[in-house]
């Protein structure tokens, strides 16, 4: 049996049916005999009843549709960032670095534009991304992040990652064997890299579908740093092959490219 | 994941900011940092992880204002165990709690921890384990918050009555 000071002190655990079965018990025992711990329990139990009367605070209405909108933003921009996620659940830190580089990039090719004073030529612009991704895939060790020679390895990898299929073949019977594939970003949005090997050098092939934006004479060429960029569009979808091969092997690769997609 | 909470959480946030303005503050940080923190987020209790956040934000903003803000420190001497219980009878606790806006103010009085616990339990109907997962405590302490809160509450109402029958 309880006496009156160990009842009290569980008196609230047993208000909140917070005890286990035996000490509710005993409680209950105890309360059936102490008249005095019998109304400190009524007092305890309409404080209680009367606390949870207490409505809460309405939540102001312009709050809820403040919240709700933006979260749909939050939602959209993340709808956006999920397909440069190297898995299905986005790490925060990746996408952090991921935007830290970008930064970094769009500041590098905003120095070197306002350096030269050139205009700001959107194909131009876009032939400087491409080959600083290039660059970047060589020199981060991240050539690939599906490396396989097989093409059907590859171009299933895409799929899900991209709201688009790029086209992926093994051309190693015309010298330009498969490397692998990997997932890029331009400042306009995401795009696939299929990477190829001649000898010794390393060929990115940037693919996405074209703007219908994209005006004037193609194939287009750009040559920075020592990198060439040959750009063109077949069949909606624009093409940019990024390497240190001389002008007339990107030519070459490019025709190769062009005989294996259906026009 | 937030919406079906943001009662809840507008609830604590009012209750221990006591401003509206300074909740609808925290509820908007809190509900973007939850969405954005729901990767990292495995529980299966939401709301209790919800409610985490909302009071951090409210703390934290609570400890940015503290200088600016007219703290009432909680005074022992006006509401302290000063020999009321004997004088407290069912009826007359009830007088006072009858009143919402008296129990309310009351309430309002609490330190911090006492008030959240309050709000949590009676308001939002949590269990000890999640007050403690929301307040970062022991169950232990949630119970020993709780039965302290009640006291006080009813020493300050039954003060109130006395007061009341002496006018």
């Amino acid at each position: 049996m309880r006496n009156c000071d160990e009842t009290r002190q569980w008196l609230d655990a047993y208000l909140d049916n917070e005890l286990d079965p035996v000490n509710t018990l005993e409680i209950e025992q105890h309360l059936q005999t102490c008249p005095a711990c019998s109304q400190a329990y009524e007092e305890l139990r309409a404080l209680g009843a009367a606390l949870s009367t207490v409505p809460r605070y309405p939540t102001p209405a312009a709050l809820r549709e403040r919240i709700h909108s933006a979260l749909l933003g939050e939602a959209s921009a993340e709808a956006q960032t999920i397909p440069f996620a190297p898995a299905a659940r986005p790490s925060w830190r990746w996408v952090t670095a991921l935007a830290a580089m970008l930064v970094l990039g769009a500041m590098l090719a905003g120095a070197l534009l306002f350096s030269r004073h050139q205009p700001a030529d959107p194909n131009q612009m876009l032939a400087r991304e491409v080959i600083a991704s290039h660059i970047r895939s060589l020199m981060v060790s991240h050539l690939a992040d599906v490396a396989s020679t097989d093409q059907h390895t590859v171009k299933p990898w895409f799929d899900g990652k991209l709201n688009f299929a790029p086209p992926v073949v093994d051309f190693a019977r015309n010298g330009f064997p498969l490397v692998g594939g990997r997932l890029d970003y331009l400042t306009d949005g995401p795009i696939a890299a299929v990477v190829y090997r001649r000898d010794k050098h390393v060929i990115n092939l940037f693919v996405r579908p074209a703007t219908g934006t994209e005006q004037g004479k193609f194939p287009k060429t750009a040559s920075r740093q020592g990198y060439n960029c040959l750009s063109w569009i077949q069949a909606g979808t624009r093409y940019w092959a990024v390497s240190d091969l001389t002008p007339a092997e990107l030519q070459q690769f490019m025709e190769i490219v062009r005989r294996s997609t259906p026009s | 994941m937030i919406l079906p909470h943001l009662d809840a959480a507008y609830n604590l946030a009012r209750w221990l900011t006591g401003h509206d303005q300074d909740a609808q503050d925290v509820v908007q940080e809190a509900s973007l940092r939850a969405f954005r923190a729901f990767d990292g987020f495995y529980g299966e209790n939401g709301r209790a992880w919800l409610l985490t956040i909302v009071r951090n934000t409210a703390y934290n903003l609570l400890q940015k204002n503290k200088s600016l803000r007219q703290t009432t420190p909680f005074d022992e001497e006006l509401h302290g165990n000063a020999g009321a219980s004997e004088c407290a009878t069912p009826l007359s606790l009830l007088r006072g709690a009858e009143d919402e806006q008296n129990l309310r103010a009351a309430v309002e009085a609490l330190p911090d921890e006492f008030r959240e616990a309050l709000v949590l339990r009676h308001q939002d109907g949590l269990s000890y384990r999640e007050i403690a997962l929301i307040a970062g405590v022991p169950t232990g302490t949630v119970m020993s918050r709780l039965a302290r809160a009640r006291a006080r509450l009813k020493d300050f109402l039954a003060k109130g009555n006395r007061e009341e029958e002496a006018s």
